[in-house]
């Protein structure tokens, strides 16, 4: 089963891999040192997390808190897989459960599935952030590269954004980040969207 | 400072991933699914605003939102998120130059 699992996972290991080198490529140009880049992709494996971490890295608080907040999803993986799939070694099953392995893994029976798709994802996402991070420091010299490459933050965001189809959730944390940001409070934003943003939507939900 | 806050990531994010399957039979999550989710899409929301606003001058607002229209179409057509973020960086790298060399 890890085999059909790793056969299963090779479209996540496509879409991980160029995402991982444009990671290991702006992390760098954010300041971050080559090896913590390496490290957060061995160590965290949480592709919007990194992201986030890497553009508040110089921000220490907030870049522990927001990553932690945007990682909060995956408690309701935990809770979905668990009562489907029986999990016998949870320590190493939950480690690999990202949005697309998560996704994937209603295509498989059993855990060892599940660690075929996070295995190949896994080594797609080291493997790629080590990539960026070799070829790093000749393209962040140019100036039209670097730009293009720290593009990749807001298009990450917005595809993600596309994928989940909370217009209601989009629009309200986009307005408070919108107003706050204009007031010089960028990174309290990020935060106080994600606190607000739910209360809104519960309270939208009552009244309409 | 770098490494502690990469540590407390890593050890929350796979928290986050291993309580559920540990606590399944005692905490209920689900009760919590709307507020996590709706939060989760507000943050990476406000994440798009911040990171969309800060990675370029005002001048350059132009070229922000025709590679954006490029990822959008590139999602759109191949439904795949490396592919997508990809064609933006390079759509992003094409647009500039050609804004450079035309304006």
């Amino acid at each position: 089963m890890i085999r059909k699992g790793v056969i299963y996972g090779i479209p996540i290991a496509l879409g991980y891999f160029p995402v991982a080198v444009t990671f290991g490529l702006t992390a760098l140009a954010m300041g971050m040192n080559e090896i913590n880049t390496v490290l957060a992709s061995m160590l965290i494996f949480a592709g919007s997390a990194q992201f986030a971490l890497a553009t508040l890295i110089k921000l220490p608080i907030n870049a522990t808190i927001i990553p932690i907040l945007l990682n909060l999803r995956h408690l309701i993986y935990g809770c979905i897989i668990s009562k489907r799939i029986e999990i016998r070694r949870p320590f190493l099953t939950s480690f690999g459960l990202t949005d697309e392995v998560f996704a994937l893994s209603f295509k498989g029976k059993d855990e060892k599935f599940v660690w075929g798709l996070a295995l190949i994802a896994y080594i797609a996402w080291v493997s790629g952030t080590v990539v960026g991070v070799l070829g790093g420091s000749f393209i962040i010299s140019n100036e039209f590269l670097y730009r293009s490459l720290v593009f990749a933050f807001p298009a990450l965001f917005f595809v993600l954004l596309l994928s989940s189809k909370d217009w209601a959730s989009t629009f309200i944390g986009a307005f408070i980040a919108l107003t706050l940001g204009a007031l010089g409070y960028s990174s309290l934003s990020i935060l106080l969207s994600g606190i607000i943003t739910p209360l809104i939507v519960r309270w939208l939900s009552w009244k309409l | 400072m770098e490494i502690i806050v990469i540590l407390i990531v890593a050890i929350a994010t796979y928290l986050t991933r291993l309580m559920p399957i540990l606590l399944k039979e005692r905490i209920d999550f689900e009760k919590w699914g709307d507020f996590l989710s709706s939060s989760s899409t507000a943050i990476i929301s406000s994440l798009f605003i911040i990171s969309f606003i800060n990675q370029a001058e005002l001048k350059d607002l132009p070229i922000g939102i025709f590679s954006l229209i490029a990822v959008f179409l590139t999602f759109v057509r191949w439904k795949n998120l490396g592919l997508s973020v990809i064609s933006g960086v390079i759509a992003y790298f094409f647009i500039s130059l050609a804004f450079k060399f035309t304006l």
